[in-house]
Order: C-alpha cells, then structure tokens, then sequence
C-alpha cells in the first residue's frame, strides 16, 4: 500500500514538473520528435531497400553467349559445380531464334544468327561478380551479359543514405540529449529547495530522482508516439504510390513491403526515445542530487 | 544518546572544528554557542551527514554517523527533525502542505498526514492558520511552521541551526520556550546560536564554540564564560 501511494505521489510530481516546465517541454518535444522519426525513417529506409534487395536476390540472373561449335552442355555442368551457383539454363541456338523470330516477326528463312546461351543465376548478389570473373576466362565463352550496375549502384545508395542518415540522427540524438539535460537540470534547480527538505527529512533516494527521471521518459514517451505518424504517412502514401510507378517500369516483380518490419521499427523507436530520456535524466539526477 | 569523540572537520587547509569531545544523553536539551565561524553549523551539519568529519567519530545511539554509507542516511534523518535559520518553506504551499510534504514522501497515509499535521500545528499554535501561506506569516510564525515541520514525525532528536537568527529577541524567546517545550516531551534538542544573552535565561547545558574547539562544557565546567 505504502509503495502504491509513493509511485502515485511521484506521478502527481512529474505532473508538477511537466507543468513547471511549460513551454521547454514543446520545445524537447519538437526537437526529440524530429529526431526520433528521422531515426525510423532511415531504419524504415534500410528495411525497404533490403526487401528490394532480397527480392532481387531471387532474380539474380546473367546470360552467357557462347561461341558456334562450343561445347554447350559440358560448359552448362562446369558451371553448375561452382558453389555460387544456384540454376544453370541451358536455352539452344534454334528455341532462342523461334523466340526472337515469333517476337520481332522475322520470317522462317531468315538464317539464325544467334548462339547457344545459358543463362545462370547465383545464390546471392554478392556473388554475381566473382562468379562471373571465374566464368569469363573459360573458353567457348563469347559473351557475357548482366546488369551490374543496378546492384552496385543500389548497394551504393543505401550505405550512403544510411551512414548518412544515421550521422545526421546521431548529431540530432547529441542535440536532444543535450536540451533534455539541461531542461532536467533546470527544474532541479529551480526545486532545490523541495530537494533539499525532502533530502533533510529523509525520503528515499528513488522518490527524490522519480519525477525527473520519468519527466525524461514522458519526454520519449510522447514524441515516439508523435514520430510514428510521419512515417505510418510516408509508408502508407508516399512509398505506395512510389511502389506502384516503380513497378510499371520494372520487368522484374518488385516487392517494396516493408510493412512487416514497420511494427519492429516503432517499438525501436518507442525503446529508444523512453531509454534515452530516461538514462538523462537519471544522468542528471545523479549528477546535481545528492544524498 | 550523542557522543562525539576526537571529532576533527577539514575544509581543505582549514580547520572548521578541532579534536571535539562531548556526550549528550537523550532528552536534554544543549545550546552551541559561539562567534560567527566557531563551527556551530559544521557541527550541526556532521550530526545529519549533510557533512562528514575528517577525524574521529559521532555515535547517535550507537550507530558511527561517520561511517554510515549513503543508502542508509535517509533512515538516519527519519531519527531527527531539522529547524533551519532561513526557514526552508516552500512559497508555493500552504502551511499544511510544507508540513506534509515530507511525510508524503516517506509514504504516510492522507489520513494519518491529517492527524499528523494537525497535531504539530496544534503544539505550535498555528492550527488556525493551516490553510494560509508562508508570505501571510511572520518571521516568528515562519519559524513555528519549521519547528512544526521538524516534530511532525515524533523524531527522538531535534537540530536547531541558529533558529532565531532572522528574529528579534522577543520572537526569539518565543521561538526557544517553544524548543524547550519539546525538550520537555522526552526529545533531545541542540540548539546553535550567538545569541547568548538569550541562552543566559535558559539555564540549560551550553557548549561554547570558538575556531573550531570547545572551549567550555557547562556540564563539565564550573568556570565561569561569557556564554553561560
């Protein structure tokens, strides 16, 4: 009963000191939720560029043309021994003309023009290089084709935009921390007094800190709450819609959902902010109250 | 109940109280006098750990206050009752609630705060001004409030630093039949102050400060001081 009554007196004095704070407490607020939904957004990016990444994975293909009188279906097993290697094709010289003959119109006396190709692909994007670094050399190879660039360059774009998105949450969360602090450390000096009698009088030490440090968590509480609707809005309109332009002008089945994670990033998000704050505040508690 | 032995207290170079030997049964009641700067409030403040002797050791009821470590300095301060010069009121509250607060901390029940409360404020003379605030009342009043807020808890032993410091010598009078009145219920009081004229009327035990050393126990000495 009597640890009931003192949790529910810390509560009326975080009341108190939220009151007390007035206007620093939109001003956290804002900066803190601004912080927090640029964390999620680069955490949501990182995970939707990973699906992208995952589901290109799956379609990791290249073709090798080879050269006339090769032999295709021992080069075929060569290549299917390489451990990197997931599927090996074999498409002939005549299906690959009926094709292209059927596709572009051409007429049945047209002499074929094309080679036997395979067509390969690998277990992970990752391993596309190197395995096409190993294949290149061998012979009755003419030519090799695959898309390098598109993985390279979206490899590329997402360590940028995450290293960077990550500096600017980190130069953010310093910012943050440093108001919160200093907010913190202001209404515990402007309650020096309340300290001190309650100190004198011999109250325990956690009641004294309790309502700064779940000031602090009120801090994180609210604007992890705030920071989760810009990104349940970006997710909802803006990378849908961006999904579906995509999409048209893809040949590949794309799958952008990162709905599936968008659960784990909020309560990331929620942890963070309440932990962060808190761990202030008692930071500062400890610092400015002393027994 | 309070015994200090060999008690020295070092501010850096500064020596604020020297090799101090005294022993204060409970329920007495001990004046500390001296100049500004004897070391009055250093020795008050060693007696509820706001400091800590360099030498030597301080027993409350046998417990070394010296050695006490920080989780348990609450549990001493519940033992104790602690009247300042400045008061300590929170503006903001009505006299009730300066009274209460402390004990709203340690957990009291409303209903036994009531009682509390009401039962202080009645010892004081202040029952009928619950509800006002400290800026309605006199300095005298004030110090009421803060001898109230120090017996609310029925602690064993009050710590008076210069009670009377901010009051003229009626008030003070006052101020110190009322700490003997509490004197009287069995508490032990030590009461600090320069005001020896005062001190004189009490005919109580007086331990005289002067650069840090006790000059004169009247308990102990016949001599005749400036203070007693």
């Amino acid at each position: 009963m009597r640890s009931i009554r003192i949790i529910w007196r810390i509560l009326k004095e975080t009341y108190q000191s939220i009151k007390f704070s007035g206007m620093s407490n939109f001003m956290v607020i804002s900066i803190l939720t601004v912080t927090l939904a640029l964390f999620g957004g680069v955490l949501q990016f990182n995970s939707s560029i990973k699906q992208i990444y995952q589901n290109l994975d799956n379609q990791l293909e290249f073709s090798i043309y080879l050269i006339e009188g090769a032999e295709t279906k021992a080069i075929a097993q060569k290549i299917s021994q390489i451990e990197a290697v997931k599927k090996v094709d074999i498409i002939p010289k005549d299906i690959a003309w009926r094709t292209f003959r059927d596709k572009f119109g051409f007429s049945e006396d047209s002499s074929n023009p094309l080679p036997d190709t395979l067509h390969v692909n690998v277990k992970r994007a990752q391993d596309l290089n190197p395995v096409i670094e190993q294949i290149k050399n061998y012979s009755g190879i003419e030519q090799i084709s695959y898309a390098p660039q598109l993985f390279q360059g979206l490899r590329r774009v997402r360590s940028i935009l995450f290293s960077f998105g990550l500096f600017i949450t980190l130069i953010l969360a310093i910012s943050t921390i440093t108001i919160i602090s200093n907010t913190i450390q202001l209404i515990v000096k402007s309650r020096s007094l309340e300290i001190k009698i309650l100190r004198l009088v011999g109250v325990d030490d956690w009641y004294i800190r309790g309502p700064f440090i779940t000031h602090g968590i009120f801090y994180g509480l609210v604007s992890s709450l705030i920071a989760i609707i810009p990104l349940i809005i970006f997710q909802n309109f803006v990378w849908n819609s961006f999904q579906t332009s995509f999409k048209t002008i893809m040949p590949l089945t794309f799958s952008f959902d990162s709905g599936n994670e968008l659960g784990l990033i909020f309560v990331i998000m929620f942890l963070t902010g309440i932990i962060v704050c808190g761990t202030s505040s008692y930071m500062v508690t400890n610092r400015y109250i002393k027994v | 109940m309070i015994k200090f032995k060999n008690v020295s207290k070092f501010y850096g170079p500064i020596k604020a109280l020297d090799n101090i030997n005294f022993e204060i049964e409970a329920g007495e009641m001990v004046f500390i006098v001296g100049p500004s700067g004897a070391g009055k409030s250093t020795l008050m403040k060693l007696l509820y750990r706001e400091e800590r002797n360099t030498h030597g050791q301080i027993l409350i009821n046998n417990i070394d206050v010296s050695s006490l470590s920080e989780d348990k300095i609450p549990y001493l301060r519940r033992r104790m009752g602690i009247i300042f010069q400045d008061f300590k009121l929170l503006p903001n509250k009505s006299i009730f609630d300066n009274i209460a607060y402390g004990l709203r901390g340690l957990g009291v029940s409303e209903f036994e705060i009531q009682k509390r409360v009401a039962g202080a404020l009645n010892l004081v003379g202040l029952l009928e001004r619950a509800e006002a605030f400290p800026d309605e009342l006199s300095g005298g009043e004030q110090q009421r409030v803060g001898i109230a807020r120090a017996i609310v808890q029925g602690p064993p032993l009050v710590i008076a630093d210069e009670p009377t410091g901010n009051l003229d010598p009626k008030t003070s009078i006052e101020i110190f039949n009322l700490l003997k009145s509490v004197s009287l219920r069995g508490t032990t009081v030590i009461v600090s102050t320069h005001n020896h004229k005062i001190v004189k009327e009490f005919k109580e035990r007086v331990l005289v400060l002067e650069d840090g050393k006790l000059v004169n126990d009247t308990l102990l000495s016949t001599v005749s001081n400036p203070y007693a």
